[in-house]
């Protein structure tokens, strides 16, 4: 383990736009095999973060370091090449496309000559479809169904499955469960735990702490662009994780009040 | 989209120029402009409100309006709207701003007159001298012009009904492909009358207006109307490109030379086609002296103070096959001259 | 059954039907469904068409070209006066005429992706300049803002061949049909275009070149207004600088009609190509009746209205099923 440099860290890492510090000295290591979760309130600088992590934006300050290699990547393109894919909440997929054609858009599979060259459709659905059977999604059989008619937690599969399937080192997951429903979650949450296992680092960003602790193996808590707490699964409890997130006062101060008028 | 439409129509007329001073001079020559040289509004310019120039026609109107002015050494300024999807509109507002700007003389076409005839009122009130030229006919009497430049359009129209009733036409077509425009419905309105009081029936048809310049589209609307109606023996259309449409129609409904054609205004094609004997005549308006003749004018009136008294008529000249060799000579050697191309 | 009707195209397909069947009722003895009423109503469409498949690609990709119009005029007043006025041969103008709406489209393109500006306006301004420009010339160059046109065999061969009253532009249409089709439905570059349209970020987020989808869209569009302004040119014998500005609005119109959504991402080219028939059928049908054609504007858009509600009902449909 400590032979091995993590997969993707950053080490004291600012992002500075128009005078204001959106990041601010922030440190944290993405390991192969494991889910490292990113914890914040809005406005915390997770969306700063995810773009800095994905390639968006360079760092103002300090270093992005990939396989123990500082590495300064000149656009989202190069650091998909280099393996690190990023998963938005919902601007993923196209809902007015089939699934075959999502699921490869940008790589798809061809047959024939030029110009005759087109895509092998039959090819593209067969492999989504295995695709996400692969990660529970069983009721989806044909891939020439409209991604608009799979629901939320679907179309994350769709998506995180996809960014596999392309052969993912890091997946970065933006808010994947936040807008689902109890059981739709699960579905996500085992796909990113079954991620872990087959060996991507996975970082989850999420408002919710108890999705987050749920899979989690290493937890950041950003506070205004500065990490609050970093911790090992088992060191914190829901509680104190809920504090930290919300800046420590709110919710306590929202259990006395709710306890009071009870 | 209307804004827009506007906007860019407004683009076609030219930028305004300072005319405080000559302003200032209008008020005191008002009642007397009539019979008094232009001399104190020496520093403005002419400006002819006047057709599309897209339209063939009106760059015949143009050409006698150049003409005349390099003639006659004067120097004035063409406004016209570029887009005619609002013309009912842009038109009084075309004619708003060039009478804001103190012209020495107006030369305007009255193609709208609800809109256009307040305004030159407004003008000859205010001493601005105002030659009407095409359209207008009804109106320059009493809205203080000197005088009338044209045809008249149901005139032009009766003429066209008179001929083909003459020629034993039963039941006559008028197609007329921008309805709304009330110069060009006159047309029709005059061909009907015409062929009615020889006791001749009329069906009288329009076309969608985004087709007007679609031969295709108004070749297929006449094939169906002939389909429609197996009686008609005669069609009155009212421009050059919807005439080549007619005869495309007779033809493809296997009555060439069976239907009579006529047309108001040139083309080169539809001279071609007289010439031929596939269609009969064309009413010509002559629209290069409208715009020579109101140049003309304007330099014998701003000069010396004189004028034609009343109204001087420049059409309908018929076409057919009498004299179309000839105009096909002239529209070779002075293309554009004869509305025609 | 289920998967027909979720297809793009069966709204305007149906819409079709209904439109053939009502027209061929009520102009019962007229001709309309005759060869010759056919090879009418389709030559009329013809046309229309050629502009409207890749017009519609390109709303399919999010971007609308209004310019289209005065391509069209300006394409056939290049060939009129390069051969009356010039006395050059027929097919370098044509060559020309083709290079110069392939132009407009290039600068329609880069202008749009560069600027960010809304398309919609764009085009429009490009639809004024073009016109503007092809009456400007046109009297500076020849004195007419419409001319003659100087043809040869070869070239009424391509253009303007007829076979019985059916013009050759119906083949045209066919090709452009089968090209578009092919590219829109098959190719790699036919899924970026749905892409494109459907969720800019996300295609951007795969790798795909959506300025280059646009911009080829663009040049596509302005390439086939050129062609149909040399096909009506040849055919008609005359250039025209106003030929063409029906088109501006009656190609989105049958795109629409045809089940592309307008904000972009979805639809096909047969439902164009269907649209256009019904747009041509609707349109030659009417005068085929002898009813009064003070009205024909109004039934045309009662008709529209129609078949674009019984599209959104079938995307409803293709939405709704799991």
């Amino acid at each position: 383990m400590a032979d091995t440099p993590p997969i993707l860290a950053l080490r004291d890492v600012s992002k500075i736009f128009a005078g204001t510090k959106a990041l601010d000295q922030v440190s944290m290591e993405v390991e192969a095999g494991k889910i490292l979760c990113l914890l914040g309130d809005n406005g915390a600088g997770k969306s700063t973060l995810i773009k800095v992590l994905s390639g968006y934006h360079p760092p103002t300050l300090g270093t992005v370091l990939l396989d123990g290699q500082p590495i300064r990547f000149a656009g989202p393109r190069e650091a998909r090449q280099q393996g690190i894919a990023t998963v938005h909440q919902d601007v993923g997929s196209i809902p007015m496309m089939s699934i075959g054609r999502n699921f490869f858009l940008g790589a798809e599979p061809t047959k024939g000559v030029w110009p005759f060259e087109h895509i092998d459709i039959a090819e593209a659905n067969r492999i989504a479809i295995e695709q996400i059977q692969r990660f529970g999604i069983t009721r989806i059989t044909n891939g020439d169904q409209l991604v608009g008619t799979m629901s939320g937690g679907e179309r994350q599969v769709l998506a995180i499955g996809r960014a596999m399937y392309f052969g993912a080192k890091v997946l970065i997951l933006d808010e994947p469960t936040s807008a689902l429903g109890v059981k739709e979650a699960s579905i996500v949450l085992r796909l990113v735990s079954q991620a872990r296992s087959e060996g991507v680092a996975v970082v989850f960003i999420t408002h919710n702490a108890s999705h987050a602790m749920t899979v989690g193996d290493r937890f950041v808590v950003l506070i205004q662009g500065k990490v609050a707490a970093s911790f090992a699964r088992g060191e914190k409890s829901r509680e104190e994780v809920l504090n930290l997130m919300a800046g420590g006062e709110a919710i306590t101060e929202l259990e006395e009040e709710l306890e009071a008028s009870a | 989209m209307q804004e827009l439409f506007r906007f860019a129509s407004g683009l076609a007329s030219t930028a305004t120029r300072a005319g405080a001073v000559a302003a200032l001079g209008l008020g005191l020559a008002a009642p007397l402009a009539a019979i008094q040289p232009a001399v104190a509004q020496d520093e403005g310019p002419i400006i002819a409100v006047s057709g599309p120039l897209s339209w063939p026609f009106f760059a015949a109107v143009k050409q006698g309006f150049d003409d005349a002015a390099e003639i006659f050494g004067v120097e004035y300024q063409y406004v016209a709207v570029t887009d005619t999807a609002n013309m009912t509109s842009d038109y009084p507002r075309l004619l708003q701003q060039a009478i804001s700007r103190n012209p020495r003389m107006l030369l305007v076409g009255e193609f709208f007159p609800d809109g256009m005839d307040p305004l030159i009122k407004e003008a000859t009130a205010a001493g601005i001298p105002v030659l009407i030229h095409n359209s207008g006919q009804f109106f320059w009497a009493d809205n203080g012009s000197m005088g009338f430049i044209g045809e008249d359009p149901y005139q032009m129209g009766f003429k066209a009904g008179e001929i083909q009733a003459e020629a034993g036409v039963k039941h006559g077509l008028c197609f007329n492909q921008v309805p709304g425009n009330p110069t060009v419905e006159a047309r029709c309105t005059g061909y009907v009358d015409a062929m009615e009081k020889a006791g001749a029936e009329t069906t009288y048809m329009t076309i969608g207006t985004g087709d007007a310049t679609n031969p295709q589209a108004m070749m297929q609307a006449i094939k169906g109307a002939l389909q429609a109606n197996q009686a008609i023996d005669g069609i009155y259309t009212l421009n050059a490109v919807p005439a080549i449409s007619a005869l495309r129609a007779t033809e493809e409904v296997g009555k060439a030379g069976e239907i009579m054609i006529g047309t108001s205004d040139l083309s080169n094609e539809v001279l071609e086609a007289i010439k031929a004997g596939q269609i009969a005549f064309a009413m010509d308006q002559q629209p290069y002296l409208q715009g020579f003749m109101s140049i003309q004018t304007a330099f014998q009136y701003l000069n010396y103070g004189l004028h034609p008294i009343g109204l001087v008529t420049t059409g309908p000249l018929v076409i057919d096959s009498s004299n179309v060799e000839r105009t096909l000579e002239v529209n070779k050697e002075h293309s554009g001259v004869r509305g025609a191309s | 059954m289920m998967r027909l009707v979720r297809r793009p195209e069966f709204g305007a397909l149906a819409a079709f039907v209904l439109t053939y069947i009502f027209f061929a009722i009520v102009t019962h003895g007229a001709g309309f469904v005759s060869v010759n009423g056919t090879a009418g109503w389709m030559n009329l469409a013809a046309e229309l068409g050629i502009i409207a498949i890749p017009v519609g690609m390109l709303m399919i990709a999010g971007e609308f070209d209004l310019s289209i119009g005065s391509t069209v005029g300006a394409a056939s007043m290049v060939v009129a006066i390069g051969t009356s006025f010039f006395d050059m041969p027929i097919w370098p103008m044509i060559a020309l005429a083709l290079a110069m709406g392939g132009a407009i489209g290039l600068i329609n393109g880069l202008v749009v992706v560069k600027t960010n500006l809304p398309s919609f306006i764009v085009t429009l301004a490009t639809n004024f300049m073009v016109l503007g420009a092809t009456l400007g010339f046109s009297r500076l160059i020849a004195q007419v803002t419409s001319s003659s046109i100087v043809q040869s065999d070869t070239a009424r061969a391509v253009f303007a061949a007829k076979w019985g009253q059916a013009n050759i532009s119906i083949l045209w249409w066919i090709l452009a049909a089968i090209i578009g089709g092919w590219v829109l439905g098959k190719t790699t570059f036919g899924n970026w275009i749905y892409a494109t349209g459907g969720n800019l970020q996300a295609a951007r987020g795969a790798g795909v070149p959506v300025e280059r989808v646009k911009v080829l869209l663009f040049v596509g569009a302005g390439l086939a207004a050129a062609f149909v302004g040399v096909l009506q040119g040849v055919q008609w014998n005359s250039g025209n600088s106003t030929y063409g500005q029906g088109y501006v609005f009656q190609a989105p119109i049958v795109v629409v009609i045809g089940g592309v959504l307008l904000g972009g991402g979805y639809g096909s080219v047969t439902g164009i190509f269907i649209g256009t028939a019904i747009f041509g059928v609707i349109s030659t049908g009417i005068f085929y009746t002898g009813w009064s054609t003070d009205w024909v504007l109004l039934f045309l858009g009662g008709l529209l209205a129609a078949a674009v509600l019984a599209n959104n009902y079938v995307r409803r449909m293709a939405l709704s099923v799991k």
